[in-house]
């Protein structure tokens, strides 16, 4: 879908504009310092959107290992063997055979 | 101009912006395909170069530290022309908040704000430390953490404690804290020149990655830049307080005083609980 | 581009919108701190979290604050 790729573009350009005629139109000062700021977070969505690449993470390494998001039927599962692995690095065999 | 004809001057402008805005944004590569390597070629070195898990922290204390103290110091500067602007508009009969509650009919308080604001009070400030601590390891960081603390002088202050607020945080305390805050951030500066022989050099012991100690200085410039910015909002905070709040005398407002036995006219709580600017009734 | 990023974003432009329209200040300081709270949420879905922090902190708080005490600075001083 071309379009809705560029959908944060059109909500950044729409921000400005709409931010430009409430400071324009506007007959109280602290009403057009407000508008301001909308002004201010069009500028935000197109920096984070430029950013953004598909299907990525914020880059978060626990243990050397990027934090992952999970998807699919097997969350549990997987979430069950992430924590399984991370106590086995940390902590040695010894603490799960004590538990066990 | 008429508020009618600059409406209509826009309307018929805007058009034109919005569609030199959206053909110049759809030059860029669609959203999702970034192309720059940056990112990638931090994502390889980052964790082993600075021994830091969050590599946006790494980035913004260590690999761009100077364009961080720039942007600390821009905070600072704000928060110091807001203290010059309105420090010097106070009056001289100044009375201090305790004794305006005395002679007031102004309804208090609700229990249940006092109760859940104070409650939370703790979880905040904790929340606030954990945060600044751990900038080097989970996403958060000294301005994030510091902005989180504020907000708890801000619980203290919305139930209805002002005056527990002003003899808590003298101001001269918070003065020193934020100049405190901001000069850490260039000690540990000198301190990378001194060390290493470059300025914000990470000279410190390096560490276990993803323990607290790690990265070097980046826990050290984290607790200052959140103790600056912690301090700037509690300051900016207590500066606007001081000027709705305590009732001023003659002073450099020109107003003449209230006469004592007429409410006041704006705001009409006790020393604490929110400003009600427009009067109206809740 | 998936479902939930062009929802969050539509409300986005809806409460950025919604604040424009707003004409009285102390309503719109209510509208902004919404306003904040939605582009934290927008933040956090373009996976930026340490961004999505800041914004909700001073957004949602801090720059609603300011302009009720503004506010309050502004109608005292006219009395």
């Amino acid at each position: 879908m071309k379009a809705l790729d560029y959908l944060p573009y059109l909500v950044a350009a729409w921000l400005f504009v709409v931010g430009l005629y409430g400071i324009v139109t506007s007959r109280n000062l602290i009403h057009a310092v407000t508008c301001l700021a909308v002004v201010q977070s069009s500028t935000y969505v197109l920096l984070l959107a430029v950013g953004y690449r598909r299907g990525a993470a914020a880059p978060v390494f626990i243990d050397g290992q990027k934090a992952m998001t999970l998807r699919g039927d097997n969350i549990a599962n997987e979430f069950h063997q992430i924590v399984e692995n991370y106590i086995e690095k940390r902590f040695g065999h010894q603490h799960i055979a004590e538990n066990a | 101009m008429t508020a009618a004809a600059r409406r209509r001057a826009f309307l018929t402008a805007a058009p034109l912006l919005a569609a030199f805005l959206v053909w110049g944004l759809s030059g860029l590569p669609p959203v999702g395909d970034y192309r720059g390597p940056y990112g990638l070629v931090l994502n390889q070195v980052a964790v082993a170069e600075r021994h830091a898990t969050n590599v946006v922290a790494a980035v913004t204390f260590d690999y761009r530290g100077v364009d961080t103290m720039g942007e600390e110091f821009i905070l600072f500067a704000a928060v110091t022309g807001v203290a010059i602007l309105l420090r010097a508009m106070r009056g001289e009969a100044e009375r201090p908040p305790e004794e305006q509650a005395r002679g007031r009919r102004v309804p208090g308080t609700s229990n249940a704000v006092r109760v859940i604001g104070l409650a939370l009070l703790g979880p905040v400030m904790l929340f606030g430390t954990y945060v600044t601590a751990h900038g080097h390891l989970s996403p958060g960081g000294g301005f994030q953490g510091g902005v989180v603390v504020a907000t708890g002088a801000l619980l203290v202050y919305l139930s209805g404690e002002y005056v527990t607020l002003r003899r808590l945080e003298p101001e001269s305390m918070i003065d020193l804290a934020e100049s405190a805050g901001a000069a850490g951030y260039v000690v540990v500066g000198l301190s990378g020149l001194v060390a290493a022989g470059v300025f914000l050099a990470n000279a410190l012991p390096l560490g276990r990655p993803g323990t607290l100690l790690s990265a070097g200085t980046l826990p050290v410039i984290n607790l200052t830049v959140g103790l600056e910015v912690a301090s700037g909002f509690v300051l900016l905070l207590s500066e606007f307080l001081e000027q709705t709040l305590v009732l001023r005398g003659t002073g450099s407002t020109g107003a003449a005083p209230d006469p004592p036995g007429r409410p006041p006219a704006v705001p009409r709580t006790p020393p604490g609980g929110s400003p009600d600017p427009s009067g109206r009734r809740r | 581009m998936t479902v939930l990023l062009a929802v969050v974003l539509l409300l986005v432009a809806a409460a950025g919108t919604a604040v424009v329209l707003t004409r009285d200040p102390l309503d719109q300081a209510i509208v902004a701190s919404f306003f904040g709270l939605l582009l934290g949420l927008a933040f956090l879905v373009l996976q930026a979290p340490d961004v999505a922090l800041s914004q909700i902190a001073v957004g949602a708080v801090a720059l609603p604050l300011m302009i009720l005490l503004a506010l309050a600075k502004v109608r005292r001083g006219s009395r």
